[in-house]
């Protein structure tokens, strides 16, 4: 049971209660019962210090009647009152030895020793006890514990009457440990008798064992107190000592001894039973509280494994939830948050994995899916094959027919694409227009067949509440295991190859190793980018615009060229994507800005003014800053705004139109000329670029490049320059590379010609001669 | 308990001895008459006529009675035994050692007092029952009556030592020499100084006997 546990806290909780109240039962109790046992003790001893007292009263008033008929004995009498000295020894020997007293004296009135058993040499020596007598006088049981030749007695004395009193025959009864044992069972305690002589103690008879009465004479001080404590060989007793005789010099004490260990032996055994009752009640604590945690820790820790189970993503649980008691509940609780929780994350997964617009999967889900795939087709060494397909011109449907059409336009082609793949194909929309697919165990070269079916379904016109739509997609393809391991990667690739299709106007791509190596090009190039910027390695060229009115180019458009030191020539399609991906754009163009509009304010002093047509990139419509660089730019070089056209694209304008259009107005306050570059790839319809505060539209060549012989084409350009004129804006051809071209668009009245016919772009001095000669040939 | 000695002092006063006798006057120490004393007067020479040599010491209720006899030496002394039941009359003084087992009625020999000297008497089965008899060698002695008085007869003319005694008594008393002649003291006085009376404790219920 780890230590944390709920259920451990509760037997330790229980366990460490009961404990604290046992022990503190158990010290109260404990400090009773050695108050109650000294107490007791100290009773006991005074009780059997006056029960010793009082059987030694009787054992001498016993003796003093059996002493006393001795006494009275006529024989006896006779004998010692007219005997001699031997003949009364031998009778107080013989009446003495009737009731065994060991000492047998008789004395004169006058107190002086006329016979003695023991010491017969004594006679006429002084009486030595003769206090005995004089208690004798005072009551009727005089007796007398003595110490005389090294032996303790009792004595008692009666007088020997003829019939007066003549003399007292003393009797003396030796205590010996025999008669103490006797005594000492009656009293129920250690009893010894001791005698006191010049402060040296010398004991007479004990019931104490032999060792501890020993060194009783040795423990015990000149002057104890009444009670105290004595140890004695190791053993503690309690006593109490009582004088009993004697005089003075040789004063003899009782001494009532109780063995501590004997008085405490009860207690102990009392003691001894708590603690094993305490045991017990712990251990049955323990028992019971174990079973108590477990009742109510089982259910719970069954709870927290399902919980457990439900963490790790196990929603198919079962739950007893007969139980009433709160466990019960949470159970009932757990079970509804179970089944709460695998539709919600059922829910999650489903929008985590599944696009909402179209049903299908995901980008994460055509990841995970696709990982799988590669793992599987890793283990079966089978190929796979990923293919990229992105919408063309995808954001004018949205921009002209709005969201809501978009959308529907993306169901259908989800919808197709699904129609169109294997069973074991997965299809996803992975972005916008994105959509993927991958064919496992097909090689990238047999993908040509899906790609081409792909292509049907784009052949096949959609129908928008019954409005036609034409809609092309752009393909590329990857495949696995020869342009990479992992999921991530073919993406990639399939994305590179798609980008390269619609790039180069192909419908499709397979990936070429070559693509990333160029990629990376661009990577250093960008670096070299920033560097030719700060070095002013960039130059500005300048293609003319021809006025289809007079044939001379009044007009330019200034375009950026990089004389890399190493590379030489770098085309603007090499960087200036990359630079518009990675923000840089912003710096070149406010290059070629501050160079476009040096290069038009010197031809404007010159006396030859030209308009000057800068491009401005997606990121420049979003720059708040560029209308205010734009005027100090007009100030400084002089130029009249007029003399300054800046081209946006459609794309560009599309991606923030709120925010383009606020900026594009502003630019236009300032006098500047504003154009729609590469007009017709995009969807935006005329009466959307109405709204736009512009000054030209310049036709996208791919309209121009075929005018003189294709029909529609010469139709489109027809319309889009009679609705432009229609709204007051210039038109301007891009791509001219023919005069029959120039013919056409003489014809249709554009304003404005650019292309190769006249002049690639050249440098500002190649400009200038250029203009001049034109002007001479004119 | 020998540090307790009392003076006996024998008061005497000139007086013309009389025809009819000596008188002598027995006090105890506080001046009171004492009765039971023996008083008798020894020749100096020594040489007595034989008086009367028969006494009786009764026991009646189991007393001896009377308490003091005064006797001349050789007297015999018969014990009857007065009451119902039987006595053994002893005693172990050295002057008269002797005694009569139990008997009743009046033995069939008397005792003969045979030296001088101090007598305790004893029951040995009635340790209260104690007489005292003292032996003299003369036949001129007398017992004080309870005014303390006591009458010597006169005596043949010469010299006189005169004595008192009584059981209780501390010590003897300091005797009196006196002369029997015509106009010689008759008159003496004398004090002693007594222990109490032994204690002679008598069972109460007396009939249990």
């Amino acid at each position: 049971m780890p230590t944390n546990s709920l259920s451990f806290r509760i037997v330790v909780f229980f366990v460490g209660l009961l404990a604290a109240v046992l022990i503190a039962a158990f010290l109260v109790v404990n400090a009773a019962d050695l108050r109650i046992s000294h107490d007791t003790s100290a009773k006991e001893l005074r009780t059997g210090e006056r029960i010793f007292h009082r059987l030694l009263e009787q054992r001498g008033a016993q003796l003093q009647q059996a002493a006393n008929v001795v006494a009275l004995d006529f024989g006896f009498r006779q004998a010692v009152a007219t005997g001699e000295t031997d003949t009364i020894v031998s009778v107080l020997q013989n009446h003495g030895s009737r009731i065994h007293a060991q000492l047998v004296m008789l004395s004169s009135l006058d107190n002086h020793i006329l016979a003695d058993t023991v010491r017969p040499e004594r006679r006429g020596a002084a009486y030595p006890f003769p206090q005995l007598l004089k208690q004798r006088q005072d009551t009727t049981a005089p007796t007398d514990v003595e110490w005389i030749d090294g032996r303790l007695y009792q004595l008692v004395a009666v007088p020997v009457q003829a019939p007066i009193t003549i003399g007292w025959v003393t009797m003396g009864f030796v205590i010996d440990d025999n008669t103490v044992h006797d005594l000492a069972e009656l009293s129920g305690l250690q009893v010894s008798l001791l005698g006191r002589a010049k402060a040296r103690w010398q004991g007479f008879a004990s019931s104490l064992p032999e060792d501890s009465r020993n060194a009783l004479a040795d423990a015990l001080p000149a002057h104890p107190a009444v009670t105290d404590r004595i140890t004695l060989a190791g053993e503690d007793y309690e006593y109490r000592l009582s004088p009993l005789g004697g005089q003075e010099e040789q004063a003899i004490f009782g001494l009532f001894t109780r063995s501590v260990r004997e008085s405490l032996a009860p207690f102990y055994a009392l003691q001894k039973t708590l603690v094993v009752l305490a045991g017990i009640a712990l251990l049955v604590c323990l028992a019971v509280g174990l079973q108590i945690a477990r009742r109510i820790t089982g259910p719970l820790v069954a709870l927290a494994g399902v919980a457990q189970r439900i963490q790790r993503g196990d929603y198919r649980q079962t739950f007893e939830t007969a139980d009433q008691s709160e466990i019960g509940q949470l159970s009932g609780s757990l079970a509804h948050m179970q089944v709460a929780i695998a539709e919600r994350e059922a829910e999650i997964s489903k929008l985590a994995f599944q696009d909402t617009l179209t049903g299908l999967p995901n980008r994460l889900r055509f990841n995970q899916l696709l990982t799988e795939a590669i793992a599987n087709a890793s283990r079966t060494e089978t190929a796979l094959a990923v293919l990229l397909i992105d919408l063309d011109r995808f954001q004018q449907i949205n921009d002209t027919l709005g969201h809501p059409m978009g959308d529907r336009v993306l169901q259908e082609v989800g919808a197709r694409l699904r129609e169109v793949i294997r069973q074991e194909d997965v299809v996803a929309r992975l972005s916008g227009d994105e959509f993927a697919l991958f064919l496992p165990g097909a090689q990238v070269s047999d993908a040509m067949h899906t790609i081409v079916r792909i292509h049907h379904v784009f052949d096949r016109r959609f129908e928008l509440d019954g409005r036609p739509l034409d809609l092309r997609a752009s393909v590329g393809a990857a495949g696995y295991p020869e342009h990479g391991s992992d999921a991530t990667e073919l993406i990639r690739c399939a994305d590179l190859a798609m980008y390269r299709a619609k790039r180069s106007g192909q419908r499709e791509a397979l990936y070429d190793p070559s693509y990333l190596t160029f990629r990376q090009e661009h990577l250093s190039l960008l670096g070299d980018l920033q560097q030719a910027v700060e070095r002013d390695e960039l130059t500005l060229h300048f293609q003319p615009k021809v006025r289809v009115a007079n044939g001379l180019a009044a007009e330019a458009e200034a375009l950026v060229r990089w004389i890399h030191p190493e590379r030489g020539f770098v085309p603007p399609s090499d960087f200036i994507p990359f630079a518009e991906q990675t923000g840089y754009i912003k710096e070149v163009t406010r290059w070629v800005l501050a160079k476009a509009v040096e290069q038009a304010g010197h031809w404007a002093r010159e006396g030859k003014p030209i308009k000057v047509s800068v491009n401005l990139s997606t990121r420049d419509l979003k720059d708040e800053h560029l209308p205010v660089l734009v005027g100090e730019l007009l100030s400084r070089f002089e130029l009249d705004p007029t003399l300054l056209c800046l081209e946006i694209t459609e794309s560009g304008f599309m991606e923030d139109p709120g925010h383009a259009l606020g900026i594009l107005r502003r630019l236009r306050t300032l006098g500047v000329g504003l154009a729609i570059d590469d007009y017709g790839t995009g969807f935006s319809s005329l009466a959307y670029l109405r709204q736009l505060p512009i000054t030209e539209l310049k036709i996208d060549r791919a309209f121009v490049l075929e005018l003189d012989h294709n029909l529609s084409d010469r139709m489109i350009v027809q319309s889009t320059i009679e609705m432009a004129h229609r709204l007051g804006l210039k038109v301007v051809a891009e791509g001219v590379e023919s005069q029959a071209i120039v013919d056409v668009l003489a014809s249709l009245e554009c304003d404005l010609i650019q292309g190769y016919f006249y002049s690639k772009p050249i440098p500002a001095e190649a400009f200038r001669r250029w203009c001049d000669e034109r002007l001479a040939v004119a | 308990m020998r540090t307790l000695i009392l003076s006996i002092s024998a008061l005497f006063t000139a007086l013309p001895v009389l025809a009819a006798g000596i008188d002598v006057h027995v006090s105890d120490a506080n001046g009171k008459p004492l009765a039971d004393a023996a008083v008798y007067a020894e020749p100096v020479n020594g040489k007595v006529p034989k008086g009367k040599l028969a006494t009786i010491i009764d026991q009646v209720d189991k007393e001896f009675v009377p308490l003091v006899t005064v006797m001349q030496t050789g007297t015999a002394v018969r014990f009857p035994n007065k009451d119902n039941i039987r006595h053994h009359v002893y005693s172990f003084s050295p002057a008269k050692v002797f005694d009569l087992k139990l008997y009743s009625g009046t033995p069939a020999e008397p005792v003969v007092f045979d030296k001088p000297g101090q007598v305790v008497l004893g029951c040995n089965i009635h340790d209260w029952m104690i007489a005292y008899a003292l032996v003299v060698d003369t036949p001129w002695f007398e017992k004080t009556g309870a005014d303390g008085l006591a009458h010597l007869p006169e005596l043949p003319p010469g010299d006189y030592t005169l004595k008192v005694w009584h059981p209780y008594q501390l010590a003897d008393a300091a005797p009196v020499r006196l002369k029997s002649a015509a106009g010689a003291e008759t008159q003496f006085k004398f004090q002693i100084k007594l222990a109490p009376p032994p204690a002679r404790s008598r069972p109460k219920n007396q009939g249990s006997y």
